[in-house]
């Protein structure tokens, strides 16, 4: 007998992949892992808050939790840094197998949340309304403030191609 | 560069996008509902003590219970509390077998709320066995674990071992003991509260093998024991190297 699949399971079954892909996006594998299952006991936990698409609201947890481990790690870091006097690495610095360096130098220039929305909306193809849900802002105010964030984007990716030319 | 250009260029640059699909046995294992509530001394100080408005969730025994009502949250009673303190198994009285050859334990079959025993030994032609009898429930769909993890296993168990189903009688699932991390047993008897017999949440079937942790003499739920998958072998392997 396996164990018996409730509603929530059936729900968050579905959910398991795009998470993982949210959170690999955006984290080390190992915090990944962990704060993939951090999520689904938060998921858990606020099930009767889940919508009928609950992908955005999924998003928004799987968020939270990423913010705590990443506050988490921040203080770890801090202390370790008092104790050893070791830097850390700079927030934004490419992994070495990038597979574009230039766009992660790029998207490191915008602010975190606008990074954030041209994120959701690449990676995640999620629309305004669903982005609003996850960061927590108007459909309107997304709407806007991507506009913008997808232009200033192009437009450092652009200088970036100007300065590379011969 | 249009819109499309640069979702184009972002999509390239996904860092996702050689992430394979989660094996289902880890995918399982993630929401799996199965829990036997275990000891809570090494729960306490890993997991968040989690206190809402609207629910108030305890943490219990490495599991998170939540009352659906908001009310305060009681650990589920289907599983007794071991009548046994000993810790670990250790090979039992060596009283001389008066079996006839048949393969017994010295306690009595579990009734009420003992369901668990210390282990025992048999002698028959001058082999010894070690009898252990576990205690094993249902699974209870209100409770909801965190993924296994070494530490955890490598503190709480005090038998882990590897074993196949030999025998499944009315609520006792006997178990051939491969290969033992922790404690000692040839045969393993998991006696459940339920009268179906189910093993760590799983409906276990003659022959297949299976990993199995005990605290306290009471099967390891929350995943910690299930069928012999890769995922759960390796947190066995990474709670006790070289064993």
């Amino acid at each position: 007998m396996e164990p018996r699949r409730t509603g929530f399971d059936a729900v968050a079954q579905e959910l398991i992949e795009p998470l993982r892909r949210y959170l690999a996006r955006r984290t080390d594998a190992a915090t990944a892992d962990d704060v993939l299952s951090e999520t689904l006991l938060v998921a858990w936990r606020r099930r009767a808050e889940m919508p009928a698409e609950p992908l955005a609201w999924a998003y928004a947890v799987a968020r939270n939790c990423l913010a705590n481990a990443d506050r988490a790690r921040r203080r770890q870091d801090r202390l370790l840094v008092r104790i050893w006097q070791l830097a850390r690495p700079p927030e934004h610095a490419p992994a070495r197998d990038d597979p574009d360096p230039g766009l992660a130098r790029a998207l490191a220039r915008l602010s975190e949340v606008d990074a954030e929305l041209v994120r959701l909306w690449a990676w995640e193809e999620l629309g305004p309304a669903e982005i609003a849900l996850v960061v927590g802002m108007s459909a309107n105010a997304v709407s806007i403030r991507l506009h913008r964030a997808r232009r200033k984007l192009k437009s450092l990716l652009d200088e970036q191609a100007e300065g590379e030319r011969p | 560069m249009t819109d499309d250009d640069l979702r184009d260029r972002m999509r390239r640059a996904d860092p996702a996008a050689s992430l394979r699909p989660l094996p289902e046995d880890e995918a399982r294992r993630l929401l799996a509902g199965a829990a036997v509530p275990v000891e809570p001394r090494f729960a306490l100080r890993r997991l968040p003590v989690l206190v809402g408005a609207a629910a108030v969730v305890a943490v219990v025994a490495g599991v998170l219970l939540v009352d659906d009502d908001g009310n305060a949250p009681v650990p589920r009673s289907e599983v007794a509390l071991p009548t046994s303190t000993r810790p670990g198994l250790a090979n039992g009285s060596g009283l001389p077998d008066t079996s006839g050859g048949r393969l017994t334990t010295s306690v009595a079959p579990p009734t009420g709320t003992t369901t668990a025993s210390a282990p025992t030994t048999t002698s028959s032609d001058g082999r010894k066995t070690t009898v252990a009898v576990l205690a094993d429930a249902p699974v209870d769909p209100e409770v909801r674990c965190r993924a296994p993890e070494a530490a955890v296993l490598r503190e709480s168990a005090q038998m882990a071992f590897e074993a196949t189903v030999l025998k499944i009688e009315g609520n006792v699932v006997t178990l051939q003991v491969r290969r033992a991390w922790l404690g000692e047993a040839d045969l393993v008897e998991v006696r459940n509260t339920a009268t179906a017999p189910v093993l760590a949440g799983f409906e276990p079937e003659t022959g297949r093998t299976y990993l199995v942790a005990a605290s306290d003499l009471r099967v390891m739920g929350c995943g910690y024991s299930g069928p012999d998958e890769p995922g759960l072998r390796a947190v066995y392997d990474e709670a006790f190297p070289g064993r």
